[in-house]
């Protein structure tokens, strides 16, 4: 009489477990993988979706967007970054779903505007710093710069991808630092008409970073930035003897070095949120 | 029958009474043989030494360690330097560091430092990372000092460092 009642409990018992282990179980690996995920970070996709409890339809409709951009030839690694931030985050999987997909078509606006913009764009491939431009044009869509904002501050002639990235990066970080979207146009516009090197614009841009960490700039950002450019000058940007902006280790044109407005020494080692070189 | 008395004895009986009895049978030059004995046998190398001599070296090898524990860092990959992330948080219980650097994998834990002060120490290679901290398991907020930040796409903010400053481009 007993056993029967024993068998009964673990019938309902496996019953009501079942459907936990098989959420993520009805997604195979294998069709992650056929997605464009590499095995390695499929298997970690589906560990991280069984974890978080996904349910099945959410984790085939991350699969699906994951699969059209695969056939879109756009990088996967993106998408599935921004999985797993998001249940890293404790984010709900259906909102996970929603900002999967407006990245998704983020990433296929940057993928269009890179290839107007960019020289030299080998197809179907994607290298590391293309991945990164393509990233880079996503968060630049998210800070308020969408492609029309970026045509206006990269012009119509096409640029090397690194040049590109540069600016767009520098762009989104003076947007985060509260600079408005027609100023930050404005000033980059008139720093890539000056010619001013890729290089020496994310140099300034770091300085300015470990500055704004320490809440040494606040509202002269826009002057720092222009004097850092040296578009205050009357011979417009004071280059350097390699094209660099004057203003590197012993100083320049106020963005200097040791000794400048704000050097290394400003940000050092230690700082909060980490050092600097 | 108790052997015990209750007979107080005087110290003059007391000491006819250890007079009286036996000397145990002893050579002449048994004391001397002894001494001799005593003054051939090895001292033991430590007892040597003076005892100032043993502190000093104790000192030194204790200053020496102290020296070696400070100098000698934790082992950093090729190519990485250490990048320490603080945040002020009183009240509370844990805080960790989630971020791109391990493409959102496991968080790390934050050390407490006192007063309201936690801190992390991670070795990262060359580049610009997005992270936030984790407060009390649940809780994410972006570096409140951070160099810039960037809109994580699900509402929040993440915070950004860079390491290594730019890389060269063309």
């Amino acid at each position: 009489m007993r056993r029967p009642r024993i068998v009964i409990l673990l019938c309902v018992v496996a019953s009501l477990l079942a459907p936990l282990r098989t959420w993520a179980a009805q997604v195979s690996l294998a069709s992650v993988q056929r997605a464009g995920v590499p095995p390695p970070r499929a298997r970690r996709l589906l560990r991280a979706a069984d974890r978080a409890r996904v349910p099945p339809p959410i984790l085939r409709a991350w699969v699906q967007i994951l699969a059209d951009l695969h056939r879109d030839h756009l990088p996967t690694s993106l998408a599935t970054g921004e999985i797993f931030e998001g249940l890293m985050k404790g984010i709900a999987p259906g909102r996970i779903t929603d900002a999967m997909q407006a990245y998704a078509r983020a990433l296929q606006r940057a993928d269009l505007f890179l290839q107007s913009h960019v020289r030299h764009l080998a197809p179907g491939t994607r290298p590391q710093a293309q991945r990164q431009a393509l990233a880079g044009l996503v968060i630049a869509q998210r800070v308020g710069l969408g492609p029309r904002r970026l045509t206006q501050l990269l012009g119509p002639r096409r640029l090397s991808l690194g040049r590109l990235a540069a600016y767009v990066q520098v762009a989104a970080d003076l947007r985060s630092w509260g600079m408005g979207r027609g100023r930050v146009v404005r000033i980059l516009r008139r720093a890539r008409r000056a010619g001013v090197p890729a290089r020496a614009v994310l140099r300034l841009d770091a300085r300015l970073a470990q500055a704004q960490a320490r809440g040494h700039i606040g509202q002269h950002l826009g002057r720092e930035l222009e004097r850092g450019l040296g578009l205050h000058s009357a011979l417009g940007p004071a280059m350097g003897p390699r094209g660099g902006l004057m203003g590197g280790p012993g100083g320049g044109m106020g963005m200097g070095g040791p000794g400048g407005t704000m050097g290394p020494s400003a940000a050092g080692p230690g700082g909060m949120g980490g050092g600097h070189p | 029958m108790a052997s015990e008395t209750d007979k107080r004895l005087t110290d003059a009986a007391l000491d006819a009474g250890l007079r009286a009895l036996a000397a145990p049978p002893m050579a002449a030059d048994f004391a001397d043989r002894v001494m001799d004995r005593i003054g051939q046998s090895p001292r033991c190398a430590w007892r040597r030494w003076p005892r100032r001599w043993a502190v000093a070296a104790m000192v030194m090898v204790g200053a020496g360690a102290a020296l070696v524990a400070v100098m000698v860092r934790p082992a950093v990959p090729a190519g990485a330097r250490l990048v320490r992330f603080v945040l002020r948080r009183p009240g509370a219980t844990q805080v960790a560091l989630a971020g791109s650097f391990n493409d959102w994998g496991r968080r790390v834990a934050l050390r407490a430092r006192g007063h309201g002060l936690w801190s992390v120490r991670l070795p990262l290679k060359a580049g610009r990372y997005t992270y936030v901290f984790v407060v009390n398991g649940h809780e994410v907020i972006p570096d409140p000092h951070a160099e810039a930040y960037r809109p994580d796409g699900f509402g929040g903010e993440n915070s950004v460092i860079v390491v290594n400053g730019p890389r060269e481009v063309a």
